[in-house]
């Protein structure tokens, strides 16, 4: 359960009944501090310092305030307990199941600790590095945008202020080298179970896309009567970076479909992601392998599994025009630097910093390239292959931001929680490198889902009716990626998650890419990189790049009704300039007088509804 | 029609401006108050209509093998473009135009043809709507401290001024007069606002200096320069963000840089922080405050009509907000004529003055969506009509003009229509006894680009596929009236089951024996289906008895949509389904008589800053 709170997101036990907190708060083994207040610890969590009267600063419309409280550091994360205030009568709800709250931060979300004292410079604080002050102030740049700092008593002569922030740093540093154990630590299995038990009784539940069934249940709705589940893949000895069930054409049986995999980067077949009402099918597969050395029988299977019984087949080139992760990743640091409270760019030079990012411009492209597939999809009954070099990137973003413009069903909260199991965490896409939960390997380092969240969040702008969902959902969804407490985002693909431990990156896969002559969708006569690779005379086609289409191409793809395949429902959103917008609510969390006018009420103008309808109520 | 060279143009073309190749193929009318634009495709027959006085500029560009372009941009953002066959005919509506759209003399402005078919007691009901001697009771004044003056009577001392101006109590006409004569065109201070909340003797002032004050004159006072530019910066900021929404599909970069280049949002902020700077003053420090800048009809304008709306709800509500454009602009002498340019005249005096006084308030809503009675559209339909000329509220330079033209006789009020229209223009967020809506506003003051953003609803609206496809104001307002409706008809069918219950008991009363017969009463309920989620509200909108834009003939309302319903500039016409008569009558109507006034005033508006006086 998620509840947005003023400038953070708490991720709260859903209480659905009270089974549920019983054994709960039973389980809490919560350590008292010298004031006798309890530290809420969850199950397998320690505190490891703790430092109390300190402050934790906020800024308000009066300017710079701050509250008192008790600072602790466990072995999951950085909390901060604020101390009742003198005649806090109305008893601040503080649950003690959160997760995460507007003070709390796990340790894999801290990206930088800075310390201050009035009299050195302030210090970025690493594990080699050694405290020669005793700070003033601990400040904690965080991954999701947010920017803590507390301050301590006695302006830099309080010694716990020493031990509190080297623990922080040490407990930081071995979260990530035992950050293996996150999800064997039992508190994780705990909540997770809990949530999940708490899932079920939720209708329409959300596919996990980890049984047969799930599978089964997708493709009935879909009704993709040409298409069959296989289990080809259950032992994952296919492809261990794709998921054990696929969906594949009736026709082909599986000893045909062992065939194509040899001739796929990382054996990364096409199969199906999304079936058009109308008979298109959407697909997605990894590049050709070029060394491969294919047999006619093979190339046949290939040719079959990627027409999938149309007349037409269409290739999308998803990396022509898209930003690569690596590009993606600078742009989000950059965005990141600009959206700090104290960032140094001066306030007219702002917009072309923020051009300079280049962010805006890669969530348009991705925005623009969706939208012209899903016209694709839409103009006549064709299959359409997204090919992506190891399909695990910007291939889970297309092919998942397609099905939102396409399916309504993608736009309710567990249509789209099905997606996102079934197009990113099963698909593959590797989340635990690319969120570098781990600090590992900073250059495998790219917020691939976080750009697709924001593609979402234009398009919930510019259709608010069409989904079920809020921004608040979007932004605790991001948020939840950088806590790893859910197992959600802590593997590389299901065959990670099935063993575990398994923490070696999978596969860098070939990076090879083919280029093939632009054109709007040119007919491909040599198609595969194989010396035998022969063709049917079935017409196969390449989709152009969106920036160098004819205007004749781009009327037609942006006007609905000249596509007659056209479901309801189908969302085209416009991509000028003027229309992609900087999602200011999540990246500039750091801002507190942004985020005023953005949440709807503050805990203030709350209590005081409540009020005012007790009142009402009493009259 | 003496200025239409060319009353009628076949075979034209209206280019998409997304895509130039889905051309519209039509027939361009000109008539005496507008250019009418009618589509042959016959089911349809779509029309787009721009009214003269909406257009700013006119290009004709270079003949291609299709034909000649002419580009036409109008006052309230929309861009035309047409292709005429011939290059003559191109020639003979480009010239005919270049005049329609700078009439010399007020009679040729639209409003002196405008019918909307009100009588005459009607027409005087609408005047009296907004009222500014009830406005300044309701202030609280004439009180201890301020009095009515008759000064001004005959426009005697100012004829930039209304002819009732409220002054300290203490103040006799000799000081008045006196003072006004170190004051640019004699406009000396007078009450703009007045705080009655605040005991105090606080409240907000205005007057107009040319220069700056002299310190050495005055004991007991703080000054405060605030930065805002003068009308020449600002004319040129917007055309330069209005350069960049005129780019065909402007690309991120494009749209980033132009928008920072052309320093608009800057400049919103200098006002905004000038008025919140005032609010602050006087709400917190209580303290009175005079605000000037040059001839104290710009800036002073826009600082304290924001600084009021801050202050005060009722400025936040729709009533309130006629009241204060009323009260700061159109009574103290904001140069409409000049500054929107309804009369040809000098085009140095043109200034996006007003605008970014709406636009300012559009920032607010942004920040405090539960604070304002009225939502965005209310904003953009009193943008438009400041510069349509179909209402006589703004015409001419004062006070002292619009009576000399006889303008409450002539002419009909704009917040009458608006009042009238008022259910389109409803904020369904808004909440009277919500903390939002009471006392002062504070906004934030953080760095500009973190809290206020280009307006696309105004500057792009009318770009197909710029604007967002669906209107979360119009779905709440959607759901918000089928509440209200279930709500009645709940009642409605509450009442009836008691009166049944009741007939039922004294049938069994008085007439045991007989066969209950009421049977037959059974409820007749209309026929609602209730929309469960927003897709259902999608297609419920348009059935809505809520105005919703899709209705498009209600004049108003069609303008935030695209081309599609935009003939609507004037009710009548648009009633009219044979367009060719509709034309030929207005082409009838030929303006005459009336002599230009001359552009009284050189405007050398110099580079000071606003101030302060504390």
């Amino acid at each position: 359960m998620l509840s947005g709170s003023k400038n953070s997101f708490k991720i709260q036990q859903h209480p659905p009944g009270p089974a549920l907190r019983g054994p709960k708060s039973s389980d809490m083994n919560s350590k008292r501090n010298r004031n006798g207040q309890a530290f809420p610890c969850i199950p397998g969590e320690h505190v490891l310092e703790e430092a109390a009267r300190v402050r934790k600063i906020v800024r308000s419309r009066d300017g710079e305030g701050s509250i008192l409280g008790t600072l602790y550091c466990t072995n999951l994360r950085v909390a901060f307990v604020p101390e009742p205030a003198p005649g806090d009568t109305v008893g601040a709800p503080r649950c003690s199941t959160c997760l995460h709250s507007e003070h709390d931060v796990a340790l894999p979300c801290i990206g930088r600790l800075v310390a201050v004292n009035s009299f050195t410079k302030a210090k970025v604080l690493t594990a080699n590095s050694t405290l020669k002050f005793i700070p003033e102030e601990l400040v904690l740049y965080c991954r999701d945008f947010r920017v803590l700092r507390f301050r301590f008593r006695d302006s830099g002569l309080e010694p716990r202020a020493c031990q509190v922030t080297l623990a922080i740093v040490q407990a930081q540093e071995s979260s990530s080298t035992s950050a293996g154990t996150w999800y064997d630590s039992g508190a994780i299995r705990n909540l997770e179970n809990a949530w999940l038990s708490t899932e079920e009784s939720l209708s329409p539940p959300t596919l996990l896309f980890e049984r047969p069934c799930d599978w089964e249940k997708e493709l009935r709705r879909l009704g993709a009567a040409g298409w069959r589940v296989s289990p080809v893949n259950e032992r994952f000895d296919m492809a261990t970076s794709l998921p054990k069930y696929l969906w594949v054409p009736s026709r082909l049986l599986d000893n045909e479909l062992k065939r194509a995999f040899g001739h796929f980067n990382a054996r990364r077949i096409p199969r199906l992601c999304w079936h058009h009402p109308g008979g298109s099918d959407l697909l997605r597969a990894a590049g050709f392998h070029a060394d491969s050395d294919p047999e006619k029988e093979d190339v046949r299977s290939v040719e079959a599994l990627m027409l999938a019984g149309h007349a037409q087949c269409v290739i999308v080139e998803t990396a022509a025009d898209l930003p690569s992760p690596a590009e993606i990743q600078l742009s989000y640091l950059k965005l990141r630097a600009l959206c700090l409270p104290d960032s140094s760019v001066a306030d007219e030079k702002w917009l072309s910093a923020l051009e300079g990012t280049r962010w805006l411009e890669h969530v348009r492209a991705c925005v623009r390239k969706a939208s012209e597939v899903a016209a694709l999809l839409a103009e006549r009954s064709r299959s359409i292959i997204l090919q992506e070099s190891d399909d695990r990137d910007l291939n889970c973003l297309l092919a998942s931001l397609v099905q939102v413009l396409s399916d309504p069903h993608a736009r309710t909260q567990s249509g789209f929680q099905s997606l996102l199991q079934k197009e990113w965490v099963v698909a593959g896409h590797p989340f635990l490198q690319r969120l570098n939960l781990l600090r590992d390997n900073d250059r495998e380092e790219s917020p691939v889902f976080l750009l697709f969240l924001d593609c979402v969040w234009q398009l919930l702008q510019q259709f608010p009716a069409s989904f079920e969902f809020t921004e608040t959902y979007l932004v605790a969804l991001h948020d939840s990626s950088y806590i790893p407490f859910f197992s959600t985002f802590l593997f590389n693909c299901q065959w990670e998650r099935d063993r575990r431990n398994q923490l070696e990156a999978a596969l860098s896969g070939n990076r090879a890419v083919y280029l093939f002559a632009k054109g709007a969708l040119s007919p491909q006569i040599h198609l595969f990189p194989w010396k035998n690779g022969s063709l049917s005379k079935k017409g196969w086609w390449r989709a152009q790049s969106s920036e160098s289409l004819s205007e004749q191409d781009r009327s037609l793809r942006s006007k609905p009704s000249g596509c007659p395949l056209q479901p309801e429902g189908l969302l085209l959103p416009a991509s000028a300039g003027p229309l992609i917008r900087l999602w200011r609510r999540c990246y500039l969390r750091g801002s507190q007088e942004v985020q005023r006018g953005l949440f709807a009420s503050t805990l203030a103008e709350l209590a005081e509804e409540l009020d005012r309808l007790r009142k009402q109520l009493g009259d | 029609m003496e200025h239409i060279r060319m009353p009628k143009v076949e075979n034209v073309r209206l280019i998409d401006r997304i895509s130039s190749r889905k051309a519209a193929l039509g027939t361009l009318y000109l008539t005496a108050t507008h250019v009418i634009f009618v589509e042959n495709v016959s089911e349809t027959r779509k029309e787009t209509w721009i009214l003269h006085s909406q257009i700013s500029s006119i290009e004709k560009q270079a003949t291609t093998v299709t034909g000649c372009p002419l580009l036409i941009r109008c006052k309230n953002f929309q861009i035309i473009q047409l292709i005429v066959p011939q290059e003559r005919d191109c020639h003979d509506v480009y010239i005919s135009l270049i005049r329609l759209a700078r009439p010399v003399k007020y009679e040729e402005l639209y409003c002196f043809s405008f019918n909307p078919k009100l009588d005459k007691e009607e027409r005087e009901q609408g005047w009296k709507l907004v009222s500014l001697n009830e406005e300044y009771h309701r202030m609280g004044v004439p009180n201890n401290y301020w009095q009515i003056s008759d000064v001004n009577r005959d426009y005697q001392v100012c004829d930039s001024y209304p002819t009732e101006v409220y002054v300290p109590e203490s103040t006799t006409a000799h000081i008045i007069v006196g003072s006004s004569k170190f004051r640019s065109r004699r406009r000396f201070p007078a009450l703009s606002y007045y705080c009655k909340d605040n005991n105090l003797n606080a409240m907000a002032n205005r007057a107009a200096g040319k220069g700056y004050e002299n310190e050495d004159n005055y004991s007991n006072i703080k000054f405060q320069f605030i930065g805002i530019e003068n009308i020449h910066v600002m004319r040129s900021s917007l055309q330069k963000m209005l350069e960049v929404c005129e780019l065909k599909s402007p690309s991120m970069s494009d749209f980033l840089w132009g928008l920072e280049n052309s320093g608009w949002l800057k400049h919103i902020k200098a006002i905004m922080d000038a008025g919140i700077f005032i609010a602050k003053a006087v709400a917190e420090e209580g303290v009175s405050v005079l605000v000037h800048c040059s001839d104290g009809w710009d800036r002073t304008a826009q600082v304290c009509s924001v600084a009021s709306l801050l202050l005060d709800p009722f400025y936040r509500t729709i009533k309130g907000f006629m009241v204060l454009i009323e009260k700061d602009w159109v009574s103290f002498g904001h140069k409409f004529n000049h500054r929107y340019g309804y009369l040809d005249g000098d085009p140095k005096e043109i200034s996006p003055v007003i605008d970014q006084f709406i636009e300012c308030i559009w920032q607010l809503m942004e920040q405090f969506p539960c604070a304002f009675e009225f939502n965005e559209r209310f904003l953009i339909h009193i943008q438009h009509h400041i510069y349509s000329c179909q209402f006589g509220n703004f015409l001419c330079n004062s006070q002292k003009e619009r009576r000399e033209l006889k303008i409450r006789e002539r002419t009909y009020s704009l917040w009458a229509h608006l009042w009238k229209n008022r259910a389109d223009y409803m904020n369904p967020l808004y909440r009277e006894d919500h903390s939002q809506t009471q006392g002062t506003l504070r906004p934030q003051t953080a760095p500009c680009n973190f809290l206020y953003k280009f307006w696309s609803g105004m500057y792009t609206r009318f770009e197909k596929g710029m604007h967002p496809r669906q209107s979360v104001t119009d779905y709440l307002m959607a759901v918000k009236e089928e509440t209200q409706q279930l709500e009645e008809e709940l009642k409605v069918l509450e009442q009836r089951l008691a009166d049944l219950k009741k007939v039922q008991l004294n049938n069994r009363k008085e007439n045991s024996k007989q066969q209950d017969h009421n049977t037959h009463l059974g409820l007749s309920t209309s026929n609602n289906s209730i929309a469960n989620t927003p897709q259902d509200y999608i297609n419920n909108v348009k059935s809505f008895p809520s105005r919703s834009p899709s209705q498009g003939d209600e004049e108003d309302s069609a303008l935030i949509l695209t081309q599609d319903n935009l003939k609507s500039s004037d009710p009548d016409l648009s009633a009219n389904s044979d367009q060719e008569s509709g034309v030929e009558d207005l082409s009838c109507r030929s303006p005459s008589g009336g002599c230009c006034l001359p552009s009284e005033d050189s405007g050398k508006d110099s580079d000071e800053a606003v101030f302060l006086t504390v």
